[in-house]
């Protein structure tokens, strides 16, 4: 499909005739905060909003707190109910390229061994995805350097690009094309593609250069003296696993009231101290030093090795909110190029 | 400030006085600091002081003086986190060398907010308020807009305790309204203020990095973390948010000194300072107690008075 | 009458209202506050059903993390009673509850939660009066309010 433009203006209108067959979810700023959120009235959503946003996608997929059953026990038997199997369709409007590359990563995770978790597929095959390039990436941005899909995008129906008072579509897939087939959307001229890559190379000016990370982790040191360093500053907070769109660990827990209860999965990280104690007392990760190399190692070393993608898409949310700036770029660069 | 605090870390490491200098170091971006672990002298001549040095540098002393004779870089503010962990017996007074450093104020979250992040190159104190150098120039922002709400209503004057004291914070009006106005709060009706709530803990993610990062909170085991008594779900839900952060109000009060760093490292942004302060100035008006400045004083919960404000006054 | 018309008016009496009915839950210390509940029993003093009494040794072991989960579970109502100043059965528990309750009662109000609803008196063994006032007292001032909808809703 030719590409195609939308006005700004018009925006709304298409969000709003999509409503009756999507639940619109878009970035909504409240409070100095930009999350991903369910919308109603299609003008909330902030197209401004800086990339990416305070929150990744993660919430729409796997929810901070999902019930996994209900149960009501009798004497000796119990009545288990799970939740309705049902999700609406959904639109997701305004995703970064980085969020939606993450969901590719997630996909390989959470089939990767059976079985294979149902609830996340569920919800991504009753979901479409609308990405929005980012103009102004932040200080704290490095997609570009472990992968090209802010202009290669993964993940994602269709790609929209701000060229001022309208927006540039690009469809990427069969549904994405039938979303662009709305009468709001227009032929794009020459100008317009014009004007597209002008955004793009002052975009992409002010991101670094790629680098094969995946290849150069097969030389991590184990035992590098920056992992007892990082272990003195870190305050194993979780914001970064909390925030990062690739993060994907979950704890399951119960709602115990009398005979009848629930049974839930609710974000964990690994950066949590309990995340590893084993009933007997055991903790293979006992210290932040242990635990900060899991997190690096993790996204660059393991997740390349085991599922050919690398496990992090340079969203920079880690970078941007470690409360003691704990800067994965600077991090994996000494282990790179600081061989004792 | 900063060649003397460095002058003095190095002598302090050089001596063998202390086995550790913990510090502000440059962050990754000219706009943020690091804390730094300092060993050896040359390590020390790492250290900066700028209003980039927002960290309260006490939560991690607990820790730390199990090495050996820490010193440790403080603002006046943070230095009732280290009065805090004296009293309540988590480290002694002779484990720690407080320096504290004059502080003008420090930045707040929206301090930078209308500037090109990318652009700046370093940020220093100037007149009343800061200047910030970027790749186009310079720009000075006042005082309002370059400090944190804490900063503006500082009233902190000669700090509680201080061995080595590095230059002198400016006297300067509070800007009482800066900070939270619990006055505006107390203006709304029950039902509105649940509402408030609400809204705070829907956003609320329970990532616990208010509890991280709070010098006050370094109980081996969270009341959250207790899985045989379940006080707390830890799920999402607006209410299991409620508890924890109402369970946490009562568990630092009168042990809150109001460092903020709650309010800085929330992802979300809840404003947390609120039940802080709210806390703080009900414990200073019902047990005429304040935390952070008498080190021998005894917990103000685990204490008592027979004046005591009563349920039913004779 | 007919028959049925009696044992229609016989159910149909003030102790069985139709309407809503506060419920209310009370923290008693076992020495004093309990006892003193105990006494309004045996003195057959009159006073409202909603309270139902959870026992404990002293009223310092109370914790406003008990007040919080009867709130968090839908109790629209909760006092916490103990041993008057200076009569604590071990000698200085009630004192830390008074510093403890009183700062606390003032946060929940602070979050949004009817100060009626919260109730923090001292009753001794032999108030049995007193504690059928309190409860009468708890439970007309939380049919004011209306029923509790929830910590962060409503």
């Amino acid at each position: 499909m030719e590409p195609k433009i939308i006005a700004k203006e018009d925006v709304s209108t298409w969000l709003a005739s999509l409503a009756s067959k999507y639940e619109i979810i878009a970035p909504v700023t409240e409070d100095g905060v930009t999350r991903f959120k369910v919308i109603d009235d299609p003008s909330s959503i902030n197209l401004e909003s800086p990339a990416p946003a305070n929150t990744s996608l993660r919430e729409h997929f796997t929810p901070e707190t999902e019930m996994l059953f209900e149960y009501e026990l009798s004497g000796q038997a119990a009545e288990v109910t799970a939740p309705e199997a049902e999700v609406k369709d959904r639109l997701i409007f305004g995703a970064r390229a980085c969020d939606a590359a993450a969901l590719r990563y997630v996909d390989a995770v959470y089939s990767n061994v059976e079985p294979v978790d149902t609830l996340y597929f569920n919800r991504r095959e009753h979901t479409v995805i609308v990405g929005l390039f980012c103009n102004n990436p932040s200080w704290s941005c490095f997609c570009t350097e472990v992968g090209d899909f802010l202009t290669n995008p993964v993940g994602m129906d269709a790609y929209f690009t701000d060229i001022g008072d309208k927006l540039y579509a690009e469809a990427l897939t069969p549904k994405g094309e039938e979303l662009l087939s709305a009468p709001e959307f227009k032929p794009a001229s020459e100008a317009d593609a014009q004007a597209v890559q002008e955004v793009r190379k002052k975009a992409l000016s002010s991101l670094p250069k790629p680098t094969d990370h995946a290849a150069a982790s097969g030389s991590y040191d184990w035992d590098h003296p920056i992992w007892a360093k990082l272990a003195e500053k870190c305050l194993g907070c979780g914001v970064c696993a909390f925030l990062c769109p690739t993060c994907h660990c979950f704890d399951i827990q119960e709602c115990p009231k009398g005979v009848r209860g629930s049974r839930f999965r609710c974000w964990d990280t690994c950066q949590f101290e309990k995340f590893t104690l084993m009933g007997a007392g055991h903790n293979p990760r006992p210290s932040k030093k242990e635990r900060t190399r899991q997190r690096v190692f993790h996204k660059f070393k393991y997740s390349p090795e085991r599922y050919g993608i690398l496990g992090c898409v340079g969203c920079g949310r880690c970078i941007a909110a470690c409360p003691v700036n704990i800067d994965i770029r600077q991090v994996v660069d000494k282990l790179e190029t600081e061989k004792p | 400030m900063e060649q003397e605090l460095r002058a003095k870390a190095r002598e302090l490491l050089e001596s063998g006085q202390v086995k550790l200098v913990i510090g502000y170091e440059a962050g990754s971006v000219p706009f943020k600091c690091a804390p730094l672990f300092a060993e050896t002298p040359e390590e020390a001549d790492r250290l900066i002081w700028n209003p980039t040095c927002v960290n309260n540098l006490a939560v991690y002393l607990p820790e730390a003086v199990k090495r050996g004779k820490v010193a440790v870089v403080l603002k006046p503010c943070d230095v009732g986190s280290v009065v805090e962990l004296i009293k309540e017996h988590q480290i002694k007074r002779d484990d720690v060398i407080a320096i504290v450093v004059g502080c003008p104020g420090v930045l707040g979250l929206d301090s930078l907010s209308e500037m090109d992040l990318g652009d700046i190159r370093s940020i220093e104190w100037r007149g009343d308020g800061i200047a910030v150098t970027t790749g186009s120039g310079e720009v000075v922002i006042p005082r309002e807009k370059a400090f944190a709400g804490k900063c503006l209503s500082c009233e902190i004057g000669e700090p509680a305790l201080a061995d080595i004291k590095i230059g002198e914070s400016p006297a300067r009006e509070p800007v009482t309204d800066a900070y939270i106005s619990l006055e505006e709060y107390e203006k709304m009706s029950p039902a509105e203020r649940r509402a408030f709530w609400a809204k705070q803990f829907e956003r609320c993610i329970r990532c616990y990095a208010c509890r991280a990062v709070c010098p006050a909170c370094y109980c081996s085991e969270c009341f959250v973390d207790k899985a045989a008594q379940l006080w707390v779900s830890k799920s999402t839900d607006p209410t299991a948010n409620w508890f924890f952060h109402m369970a946490r109000a009562m568990h630092l009060a009168g042990r809150c000194i109001g460092c903020g760093e709650c309010e800085r490292v929330c992802p979300v942004r809840i404003q947390l300072s609120l039940l802080g302060k709210k806390v703080h100035v009900d414990v200073e008006d019902m047990f005429d107690y304040e935390p952070g400045t008498d080190p021998e004083a005894l917990p103000v919960l685990g204490s008592f008075e027979a004046k005591d404000p009563d349920p039913c006054p004779e | 009458m007919s028959e049925e018309q009696l044992i229609t008016e016989d159910i149909q009496t003030e102790d069985r209202p139709t309407e809503w009915e506060p419920r209310l839950i009370g923290f008693l210390c076992n020495w004093c506050s309990y006892a003193g509940a105990d006494l309004a029993g045996s003195s057959r003093l009159k006073y409202p059903p909603n309270l139902r009494v959870v026992r404990v040794p002293c009223s310092g072991r109370i914790t406003p993390q008990f007040v919080m989960k009867a709130f968090e579970r839908g109790f629209d109502g909760v006092l916490v009673a103990g041993c008057h100043p200076g009569d604590c059965h071990y000698s200085k528990g009630n004192y830390y509850t008074r510093r403890r309750m009183m700062l606390f009662k003032r946060l929940l109000e602070f979050m949004g939660i009817e100060p009626e609803r919260f109730r923090f008196d001292w009753v001794s063994a032999a108030e049995g009066n007193k504690f059928a006032e309190v409860v009468e007292e708890l439970t007309e001032a939380v049919k004011k309010v209306g029923p509790f909808k929830g910590v962060v809703k409503g």
